[in-house]
């Protein structure tokens, strides 16, 4: 038997593991705290996450599509440094961007000192709820930006000047023909946006908003209860479900949605005060997703760089790196190896298991790392209770609270991350390239090495870049999974917020938007030489 | 219906257009016939209203619509366009495509006229089909219909059958100017195939470098270019050394040929021949010594040279099939030449 036929299902398997528990975990009977759990807590977290959701969502889109089609299609100030600028917000994890701006806008914040010297009132004080949703529109709003740049650039200027043909004027081909050509990629970066809201936990943290992330590790940490963390991840699955079926559903309409060999676009040239309108909206959206925010990172980080300066900072930067390292070189094996049983073993349950093993991507870090450490729990007294029956008086086995269910973890949420850019290496080796090295007389260990690997490595070192840098940045599976006494930088920049000192969790968190920034300009250097 | 005097136009310091000037009458069907880069793209572009002018005016029915200073935009010209690639709109349905420009009529009026369209290009079962459900064919005819349903007063098709498969090209073209003929639209259309360009126009404009070489009738393109350029680039032929006799006739090495054209007795001049004047006859006096030929199925197309080393081309049906370095027999079937002057460039 073909064994690539076996790897994709085994990956797939322990990828799926932890959606099996948690939604059998609906069938577990918890008593007292469900009870609990539905009279004071799901009410008010599900309200405030169907209004994050909601205000999110409406607000990417607009920042992300206009911002998209006056990059794409409009000739002003400043055009070329706005088409990246605009994707530099990604850099900045959410729990990060909410510090940064509550110490800027805040009581004490300078926008405030400045609102009341210019005012003579008090800068007016947002609740959690919108402070939450304006970071995290700030935050996102790049997903929505990329695709319906994609979409605005691949429609071309032709889409424009067939409604000019038949009698439309711009403003009117931008309503009836631009935006419904670009339904289907602003539809799929909703539903991206829709998932990283509903995964988000270091934002509504932050600002004490409480959604079903911050629910689940209360449950978990608070309450003690694994059942009920379990029960409440099962409900916030199904919210997940919801926008995976939009965005698979949405990805699928853009194939019919193509116009076929456009001319190259060549943008419009506005007036000059509709040019300065422009940039003055670029700049604002760039100002404060990133401007603003790292701005007060770095003025915090300066004024407290000999206090935080310290033996200890090194310490989690090193935990922060080896994490990382070990997690982009298992999650580039795997994908890897998930790529290869693609393209050896091309059948229905290869391309279902692939399917399964990068579901991830749509799963909240919470409930990864909730189910996993059930399903290792669960492990574990199984072996205890084996080492018992064959040895009784041994010591008991303890698998949870390792590195194992920690890299489990971000293998299940980055597989994707990693998957997509390794299988558009795979797809430059076609057949008849093998076949072609065949007929120059070279062998299969020859044409690894000499054919597939020189096309797979660029796409290999970005999958490996994307999962380290997103490691990095992650925040609720390392909160909840990490073995006693592992502080990251991610870790202790959230000890610190939680505990107000801002000023000091500078540092390490300019630590992490650096490292952040390094794909977005690796993936932005591929773009123009490539 | 549309004149187009003294063009120019420059992308940054390139010119693309030189001084450009044709003119279209009501009903006809013309032609922008050039390699690509030429500037013909430009020309259809420049009358849609999508580029300005550096120079020179464009005229639709009589109303100026561009010059120097007045630039009136495209959503406001009397004009129609067909894309190359259809740019039919993938969300709608072909109605709604066919209705989408008609947004000044009322629901009544618009579904009429778009009954009157399908009918005409005979989609009316295609109705509530959409773009990527249709065949090259019935997309083309759908952009048509798009374009004629505002019923502009001059259509234009920027290479309409250049994404269409070759072995359908001949025959669309054909339905596509009988349904022109059968609208009264007047039509310009570009392309770079000439065989299209005979099949559709009536008029053929042969473009070069951003200059009309020759704007005139298919015929006329054909048979009385005016320069050696046109001649070499619609037909090709082979050309012949020739001496202008007293009574107009013109000596040749394959004899004398009677001339349209007056040339002062005793000039130098280069005679063009086009394949077919070209006649193979075993019987004939002369012979010419095949160089290549290509197989074309029902003929061969022959490269022949004379004892005096000019080359020819001749059309011969295919049972005449000879080696390459045979000498065959030749003779010619032209009743009238084309020639021109020698001059000292040449």
């Amino acid at each position: 038997m073909n064994p690539w036929r076996l790897a994709a299902p085994v990956i797939a398997l322990v990828m799926a593991m932890p959606l099996c528990v948690v939604f059998g975990s609906v069938f577990v009977p918890t008593g007292e705290t469900w009870t609990h759990l539905a009279t004071y807590v799901l009410p008010a977290v599900t309200r405030n996450t169907v209004w994050l959701v909601l205000v999110v969502a409406v607000g990417t889109l607009l920042v992300g599509t206009l911002s998209a089609w006056l990059t794409a299609v409009v000739e002003f100030p400043g055009r070329g440094f706005f088409v990246w600028a605009m994707m530099l917000p990604l850099a900045v994890p959410g729990y990060v961007f909410a510090f940064a701006l509550a110490g800027v806008f805040g009581y004490s914040g300078p926008a405030s000192d400045l609102w009341r010297t210019v005012t003579g009132q008090p800068l007016p004080q947002w609740g959690g709820g919108a402070a939450s949703a304006s970071c995290l529109i700030l935050g996102l709003y790049p997903y929505v930006y990329l695709l319906a740049r994609q979409a605005f650039l691949t429609q071309g200027r032709q889409s424009l000047e067939v409604a000019q043909s038949l009698g439309l004027t711009r403003l009117a081909g931008f309503w009836r023909v631009a935006l419904p050509l670009a339904r289907p990629w602003l539809a799929a970066g909703v539903a991206l946006v829709i998932m990283e809201t509903l995964a988000d936990f270091g934002t509504v943290k932050v600002f004490n908003f409480d959604t079903f992330t911050t629910a689940i590790y209360a449950a978990w940490f608070g309450l003690f209860s694994l059942p009920a963390a379990l029960q409440l991840s099962a409900v916030l699955l199904l919210a997940v479900a919801a926008a995976v079926v939009l965005e698979r559903f949405w990805r699928g309409a853009s194939r019919f949605s193509a116009q076929n060999g456009s001319a190259p676009q060549r943008r419009l040239q506005p007036s000059v005060s509709q040019r300065w309108l422009a940039f003055g909206f670029c700049a604002l959206v760039f100002a404060l997703a990133f401007v603003i925010p790292v701005g007060q990172l770095l003025l915090w980080a300066l004024a407290h760089a000999e206090v935080e300066w310290m033996p200890r900072y090194w310490g989690y930067a090193r935990s922060s790196l080896i994490l990382a390292s070990a997690a982009a070189l298992l999650v580039t094996s795997l994908a890897l190896l998930l790529g290869f049983a693609d393209r050896h073993a091309p059948a229905r349950t290869t391309r279902i298991s692939v399917i399964v093993a990068t579901l991830g991507y749509a799963l909240p870090g919470t409930v990864l790392a909730v189910g996993f450490f059930a399903v290792i729990a669960g492990l574990g007294h199984a072996l205890s209770a084996a080492v018992e029956w064959l040895s009784p008086g041994a010591a008991g086995v303890t698998l949870t609270g390792t590195l194992l269910v920690m890299l489990l973890a971000y293998a299940a949420r980055f597989l994707a991350v990693a998957y997509s850019p390794i299988t558009s290496g795979f797809e430059r080796i076609t057949p008849t390239l093998d076949e072609a090295a065949r007929g120059l007389g070279a062998s299969g260990w020859r044409i690894l090495r000499r054919v597939h690997w020189p096309l797979l490595s660029g796409g290999t070192a970005t999958a490996a870049l994307l999962v380290f840098v997103d490691v990095m940045k992650e925040l609720p599976i390392t909160l909840i999974t990490r073995p006693f006494g592992w502080d990251t930088l991610a870790t202790r920049i959230f000890q610190l917020t939680t505990e107000g000192e801002w000023e000091r969790a500078a540092l390490p968190a300019l630590a992490v938007v650096i490292a952040g920034l390094a794909p977005v300009l690796w993936l932005q250097r591929q773009d123009t030489t490539g | 219906m549309l004149q187009v005097h003294q063009v120019h136009q420059a992308y940054a310091d390139t010119a693309v257009l030189n001084g450009l000037d044709l003119s279209l009458d009501a009903g006809r069907i013309g032609c922008l016939l050039g390699n690509s880069g030429c500037g013909k793209t430009t020309l259809l572009r420049c009358i849609a209203g999508f580029e300005s002018l550096r120079e020179g005016h464009i005229d639709v029915d009589g109303v100026r619509q561009s010059d120097v200073h007045l630039h009136v935009s495209p959503e406001r010209r009397p004009v129609g366009m067909v894309f190359q690639n259809f740019a039919l709109l993938p969300h709608l349905r072909v109605a709604d495509n066919i209705a989408f420009g008609l947004h000044e009529l009322n629901a009544g009026e618009r579904n009429q006229r778009v009954d009157d369209m399908l009918h005409l290009v005979e989609l009316a079962d295609k109705r509530d089909a959409y773009p990527h459900q249709l065949s090259g064919g019935q997309q083309q005819r759908v952009a048509l219909a798009r374009a004629l349903a505002r019923r502009p007063k001059l259509l234009l098709l920027d290479e309409p059958f250049s994404s269409l498969d070759a072995s359908l090209r001949h025959q669309i073209g054909i339905e596509v100017r009988d349904l022109l003929k059968q609208a009264g639209a007047t039509a310009l259309f570009v392309t770079h195939d000439q065989q299209e360009a005979f099949a559709l126009a009536d008029d053929i404009g042969v473009m070069r470098e951003g200059r009309l070489l020759q704007w005139s009738s298919a015929y006329d393109v054909y048979h009385r270019p005016v320069s050696r350029e046109v001649a070499r680039f619609v037909g090709g032929g082979g050309w012949l050394a020739g001496s202008v006799q007293s009574d107009g006739h013109i000596h040749t090495a394959l004899g004398a040929l009677p001339c349209a054209q007056s040339f002062a007795p005793g000039a130098t001049v280069d005679v063009l021949l086009r394949a077919d004047d070209v006649v193979h006859n075993d019987a004939a006096v002369l012979s010419a010594r095949v160089l290549d030929k290509q197989f074309r199925g029902a003929s061969f197309l022959y490269r022949l040279q004379l004892d005096d080393g000019s080359e020819l081309e001749s059309l011969v049906p295919s049972h005449h099939n000879h080696p390459v370095g045979d000498s065959i027999g030749i003779e010619l079937a032209a009743d009238h030449c084309i020639a021109f002057a020698r001059t000292e460039f040449d």
